[in-house]
Formats: structure tokens, sequence, C-alpha cells
């Protein structure tokens, strides 16, 4: 009986001690997997088998095959949620990530109604919210998540549910695709990211991107009750929703493939989406066009300094950047960290021996004949990054831009967004530093002071008024002063909007007078929104600087005086100019009259030198005169 | 910066107390410098150093030790401009006043006529010493400038270069007030 109560009693406890078991795992499924690792150096063979949205392994041959699913395939082995709150996912998670210094927003560009705004998700002074313009999460992946690599808004959209547009059932989710920035294969086709997107076929582009199968159909064209789960034969065609064929020549005998996957991407694979190219007049060829030291000379990639851990918080490189806080080491990534070192002496102290300089034994910089003074009050990138300043800035067209990167016979060097560099900015820690310059160019209305942007569907009208309707990049032109009065009269008309109606545009808010005249002036919103400029990186010998102090400091130099158009897609009148020193907070004629005197520096030197030479052999003479005095003195005893 | 302000806040007090003391040791034994008149050329030349003198240590020292940053902007210009009046009066203030400010026997002898003070020619001996130290590290200042304009030393130089201006002009700084507090 005894024996029995103690089995009973050790059924009991192993009963309890299942049902914590199956607790804990409970719990641990819902935990960060532990991450599989090699632990060594040597590329892993990723021969692996593909998942598809729901989990289940891919067998190509089986008709109806699901596209993989990065997040269900990678996140086997991978914590892809930790993955998710990376910089380039985070954006919208504003409450639990620091937007850090402004960097390149999304521009809301419409070529119908002279539209360049600054968009972002992240707390940047100058950039409006998406949900400002009235851009839903749906709204926004349309417009822009050709040149995002998957996740963020574009799988964490249930914060909106309410937008009737969006059809995120029968396209998917867009996942993050992890091979955007780790394939190294040749067959690797970002290009095709953006028609997937444009085709709202979300959840087959990892799959066509990687080359993995054929994707047929549009997810775009099936109607708006089309029920993924309950496909039917279509009516038409035309509504059969994307098919997929794999390429089984991809697979091996048990159904698994082999990736061609890199920890340390290619600069390539950056660039689908990172790319800049000057434009317009001054512009060199593409084939001359300057290229980052970095990459061209000392052999590094993009991700030797723009580096992560599993968490993908990306180091931005800049001295500020908010991740140092967590991560010590990211310090060592920004110019100063590299090339005098974290943990070497501090700037202007003698140079350190090699071994204990900057990581990969960078150049320690020397600065010969440069006053200390300029690495207190400018950023290193002052001098050494983007092209040489001119007269005028020069516009330059980005990927997320101007869609660098996808294939367009009516491709233009002069369409909107207009953006400038190198434009000089003081930035919030008082250094000067390079800039790309956006002037935003909206449709808003006014109250009390505030200008607040119209949304798309409150312009839906208004290219009818200003006759752009359906206006192809071939055809655009700039709006005409005449064009901007009918659309603020046609708004006005309209009665629709909270205030007065205004145009943003070229640096000024328009708006009509009560005689029905266009009037321009200054407002807050019509500022430029900026963003420090970085790449491409100069050696010491192509720095400003390099040829003298007169690289800057002359009458009129460039550095202080070279000029930015506020560009916008409305020409009303001669674009107005702002002046480099105005955007570095700089007296003009102080500026002026200092390079001025450094035409005389020459002179004021070799004056300088001579009276020290007199001073000098005077101070001499005398000296020897107290020294034979000296010895005279001691000869007499 | 902060070591630097220290030192020029001792220094200039220090400077000042000095001062203090010549200058009642000097009426303790009533000691009277020699009368002397100073020619136009001489006044020019005084003028023109030492009202640049003055006038670079304000905008200087205004810098470092009231705003505590290095100068820039007006006052660097200012600085730079005065700059080239001052090395050309410390050379015709050196040319004048060198062979009148020469050391000799006579100076460690006291003088009949200065009752106690040791004056040979025109100055006292503790006039023509604050005259060499003066032509000495105002050489110093002067040069350490006209260094840091040419390519010649990277960041570390550059910052020893400062700091060796700092400090030269810091000691004439504080020749000028030990010598102004003495004479007043």
């Amino acid at each position: 009986m005894q024996l029995r109560e103690h089995q009973c009693g050790t059924l009991m406890d192993l009963g309890w001690m299942l049902g914590l078991a199956v607790l804990l795992t409970g719990i641990a499924g819902h935990a960060p997997a532990a991450e599989p690792r090699t632990g060594s150096r040597a590329p892993y063979l990723h021969r692996i088998s593909l998942y598809d949205e729901t989990g289940t392994v891919i067998a190509p041959g089986e008709e109806g095959a699901k596209p993989f699913s990065p997040a269900k395939t990678c996140g086997k082995c991978h914590d892809t949620a930790s993955i998710g709150g990376g910089w380039h996912f985070n954006a919208a998670d504003a409450t639990t990530h620091a937007a850090g210094r402004p960097g390149e927003p999304w521009i809301y560009t419409d070529l119908q109604t002279g539209t360049q705004i600054p968009l972002s998700y992240r707390a940047w002074p100058g950039a409006w919210r998406p949900a400002q313009l009235g851009l839903s999460e749906w709204d926004f992946v349309q417009a822009f998540g050709a040149f995002t690599p998957g996740g963020g808004v574009g799988e964490k959209h249930a914060s909106n549910p309410a937008d009737p547009k969006a059809r995120w059932k029968i396209s998917g989710n867009l996942e993050i695709d992890c091979l955007a920035c780790h394939d190294s294969a040749p067959t690797h086709d970002q290009a095709e990211w953006s028609k997937q997107i444009e085709n709202q076929n979300f959840k087959w582009a990892p799959t066509a991107v990687a080359g993995l199968g054929a994707v047929k159909g549009e997810a775009r064209k099936l109607p708006e009750d089309f029920d993924p789960e309950f496909a039917s034969t279509p009516a038409s065609p035309e509504q059969a929703p994307p098919a997929l064929t794999y390429d089984k020549s991809r697979f091996d005998a048990n159904d698994r493939v082999v990736l061609s996957l890199t920890r340390r991407g290619s600069a390539g694979l950056c660039y689908a989406c990172h790319t800049a190219r000057l434009v317009g007049p001054g512009a060199p060829e593409s084939w001359f066009a300057p290229k980052d030291v970095h990459l061209a000379m000392a052999g590094l990639s993009c991700v030797d300094c723009h580096a992560n851990g599993l968490d993908h918080a990306t180091v931005r490189g800049d001295e500020e950047d908010p991740l140092a806080a967590a991560y010590p080491a990211a310090a060592n990534f920004s110019c100063k960290g590299c090339h005098y070192g974290v943990d070497g002496p501090a700037v202007g102290a003698k140079a350190p021996p090699a071994s204990r300089r900057g990581r990969y034994g960078a150049p320690y910089p020397r600065h010969i004949g440069l006053p200390t003074l300029h690495l207190e009050k400018m950023t290193c990138t002052a001098c050494h990054s983007g092209p040489l300043p001119g007269a005028r800035a020069m516009m330059v067209q980005t990927s997320m831009a101007h869609r660098l990167g996808i294939a367009e016979e009516e491709r233009r060097d002069d369409l909107p967004p207009f953006l400038a560099e190198p434009v000089f900015v003081r930035q919030a820690d008082g250094r000067i530093a390079p800039h790309r310059a956006l002037w935003p160019a909206f449709w808003g209305a006014r109250k009390e002071g505030k200008v607040q942007p119209l949304t798309p569907a409150a312009l839906a009208t208004l290219p009818a008024a200003l006759g752009t309707q359906g206006i192809k990049s071939a055809q655009w032109q700039p709006l005409r002063a005449e064009q901007i009065i009918k659309g603020l009269s046609a708004l006005a008309a309209e009665k629709k909007i909270d205030g007065q109606a205004v145009y943003i545009g070229g640096g000024r808010m328009f708006s009509l007078d009560p005689s029905g005249k266009l009037t321009g002036q200054a407002d807050r919103a019509a500022q430029p929104y900026t963003w420090p400029l970085a790449h491409e990186v100069r050696p010491a010998a192509q720095a400003l600087g390099a040829g003298g102090c007169a690289d800057c400091h002359r009458a009129n130099g460039p550095f202080f005086f070279g000029e930015v158009a506020a560009a916008g897609p409305a020409s009303l009148g001669p674009a107005p100019v702002v002046a480099m020193h105005q955007l570095e907070a700089l007296s003009a004629p102080l500026q002026n009259l200092w390079g001025l005197s450094f035409v005389f520096r020459p002179f004021f030197k070799l004056a300088g030198f001579a009276a020290s030479g007199l001073i000098a052999a005077v101070l001499l003479l005398y000296g020897f005169f107290g020294l034979a005095r000296l010895t005279r003195l001691f000869g007499e005893k | 910066m902060f070591w630097f302000r220290s030192l020029a806040t001792v220094g200039v007090v220090g400077a000042v107390a000095l001062g203090a003391w010549v200058r009642a040791r000097r009426r303790a034994g009533r000691a009277k410098t020699p009368a002397r008149r100073l020619s136009l050329w001489e006044k020019l030349v005084l003028a023109a150093t030492g009202g640049s003198f003055v006038l670079l240590a304000a905008t200087g020292f205004f810098s470092t030790l009231v705003l505590g940053q290095p100068m820039h902007g007006l006052h660097l210009m200012v600085h730079t401009a005065l700059g080239g009046v001052f090395f050309a009066g410390l050379a015709a203030l050196t040319l004048t006043w060198a062979e009148a400010c020469r050391i000799n026997d006579e100076d460690w002898r006291p003088s009949r006529r200065s009752r106690g003070a040791r004056v040979a020619g025109r100055f006292t001996l503790g006039e023509k010493l604050f005259f060499w130290a003066f032509v000495f590290w105002g050489l110093i200042a002067i040069l350490t400038m006209l260094c840091a304009m040419e390519p010649l030393l990277g960041t570390h130089g550059q910052l020893l270069l400062y700091k060796a201006h700092r400090a030269s002009t810091l000691l004439m700084v504080m020749g000028g007030i030990v010598f102004g507090c003495a004479k007043v």
C-alpha cells in the first residue's frame, strides 16, 4: 500500500514535472530560439529547406507550392524577431528606438501636383510623418517599399486595420527579405523586388528576387473580395492569383537549396538602395564619377564600417550615434574612431605607434599646417566627403528618391525631387558638415500660422485644374505661376480644406491675395530639409585644404559663398538661392574680409618672418655682447 | 584649458602682487627713475607695440579665459590683423632701444643720480631686463603663430605651437603687469 502511495506520489510528481515542462516549452516557443553558431569565420554553407508562411516545407514539384517565407526559413536558426528591430526595419517603432541624426528621408514625389515632400517615421526635424500626408502603411509600402529590404510597416501594419485600401490579405506581408543584403549569388535580382511590389505580390517578392522561381500574375489585379484561402477558378485569366513555378534545378534530391549567403555583403547589394549620382551641369560622366576612397583604394566594403550584430542595429558612423551607448564598440566605426583609434591618444596628441592606431591600420591624420580650430568647428566630412564645392551646389539623384536601379527609358536628370549637394550646414552640435538638401514643395492648408500638407486624396481633382492629368516623366515641365494660381483658386473654390490654400515651393510659401494675385513669403514649412552627407570620401590629397588655406578662405570662396538653388517642381521666377554662409550661420562680410585677408597672407608671413629674423638677430647680437662681457669678466679674474 | 585658465589666473594675480611689492619697495627706498623724454619716433613705436599688445592680449585672453574656447570669428580676425602691427612694432622697438637697453657694468653699481636705483644711461636695470624679456617672449609668440601658418607641423605640432604661443604671451602679460604696477 505504501509502495502504491509512493508510486502514486511519484506519478503525480512526474505529472507536475511534465506539465511544467510543457509550460516551459510553450514559453520557450515564444522566446527567441538559441541561434546555432559554427564559431568559425569560414562561411557556412546554407544547404537548407525552404518554408512557406505557414511553416510548411516547400516541395518545388508540388502543384500550388507557396512562395518561400524568409521569416519562417531563416527563422529556423536565426532570431528574426531581434533582426526585425534593426535600423533598416525599426523606423516606425519610434517609441523604442532613438531617431538619431537626420538621415535621407523618403520623398513623396508627384509630378502631376508638383510635390516633393520629405517623409519619415523617425522624428527627424523637417520631415513629415507619413500619416500627416494621409499615407497608411499600405500606401507607404506601395510608394517606397521597392527601396526597403521589407519588414517594418510591411509586416507590422496591424496598427492601422481601418485602412480600406489595404489589401494585405491578398498581397501578403512584405517580410524582411534577408537575401536582399546577404545573397551573393549572381542570380540575385533586386530590381525584381520593385516589380513584385508594384504588382502587390508582396509575399512572392523574395522568391522572385532570389531567382528560386518564376512568378506570373499580379495580385493588384485581383478583386477586392478575392479570398486567397478559397481561390476558385477565375472568371478571367487576369484575375488569377500570382502563380509560382519553382526552378527545380535549384533544389537537390531532398528539396533543399543552396543559398550563396554572405555575412559581409558586397557594396553592390547596398547600392541597390544607397546609390547617389550627380546630375546636371558640372556632373561628371558616369565612368569618371568619383568613388569612395575606402572602397576604391582601401578594399573595404560598406559593412566594414556600417557593421552590426545579430540585432541588425547598424552603425551609422557618426560620432554622436546613440548606438554607442548600448554598444561602446560602435565608437570604433566613426572617422575619428577608425583613424585615431578609440583607445589611442586624443586627437592632436603625438601620433601613436602603428600598432595602436585605428582599425585596419587606417592612416593616422597628420593635418600638416591645419590650425586645430578646424577640427573643433567642422566634421571630418566637411573637408573629405562629397564633391568639391563649386560656385553652385550640384544636383544629385539617389536610389530612394529617384528609383535608381530600375531600368527606365525615360530617365531624366531634371525630374523632381531636386536634391542638392554639397550643402554646408551648421549641425545641432555646432559643427559645420556637408549635407544634402531638399526644398519641400507641396500643397497645404494654412491655419493659425501653421501649414499642414494636403493629402493626395484631397488633391485628387487638382491635376485637372493644373492641366497635368496623367503626365509622364517625358512630358513633365515645371509648374508655372499661372498653374499655381489655378490650383490655389480650385482648392479655395472646393472649400474642402481647413484653412487658406497655399503652395510651398522654392523656399517660399505662395498664396493668393484678395485680388487673386500670387504672393510669396517666407515660412517655416518652406525651409529645406537637410541631412549629412558622408560619401564619397576623398583622400587627404583631394581634401579641402590640400591646396592651401585659399581652398576655402578666399573672397567668394565656395565653402562660404557657394550658392544653393532652392529648386522645386514649380518655376516661379528665378529659383531663390541661399549662400552657404547663411546655412553655416556665419557673417558674410566677416567671411569675405577674412577670405580677402588671405590674399595678403603671403606678404603678412613674409613680413612676419623678416621682423622675426631682425629681432632674433638683435637678440643674438646683444646676447653675444653679453657673452663677450662674461668672458672678459672671467678673464680678469 | 582648465590648467591654462588656472595658471593664467594665478600668474596674473602673482604679477599684480609682485608689481605692487616692487613699487612699494621702490617708494620706500625713494628711488627715482631718470627723467627721460621720448622722441616722436619712440612714442610712435611704443604706441604701436604697446597698443597692439594690449589689444592682442585682450582679444586672445578674452576667448580663452572668459569664453573658455579657442578664438574664432571676429576675435581671431582682429587678433591676426593686430599681430601684424605687433611684429612690426616689436621689430622697430628692438632696433630703437636695443642699444639703450644694453646691460653694462654700470647697471650693477648703484647710481648716485638715482638715489639707489641702478641706472646706467636712459633706463634702469629693471627696465632693461623687462625690455629684453619682452622682446624674447614676443619673438617666441610671433614665431609660434607664423610657423602654425606654414605647412610644417601636424596637429600635434600645431597644438604645441599654440600652447607655446599662449605661454609666451602669458609671460609677456605678466611682465607687463609687473612693469605697469611698478611704474604707476
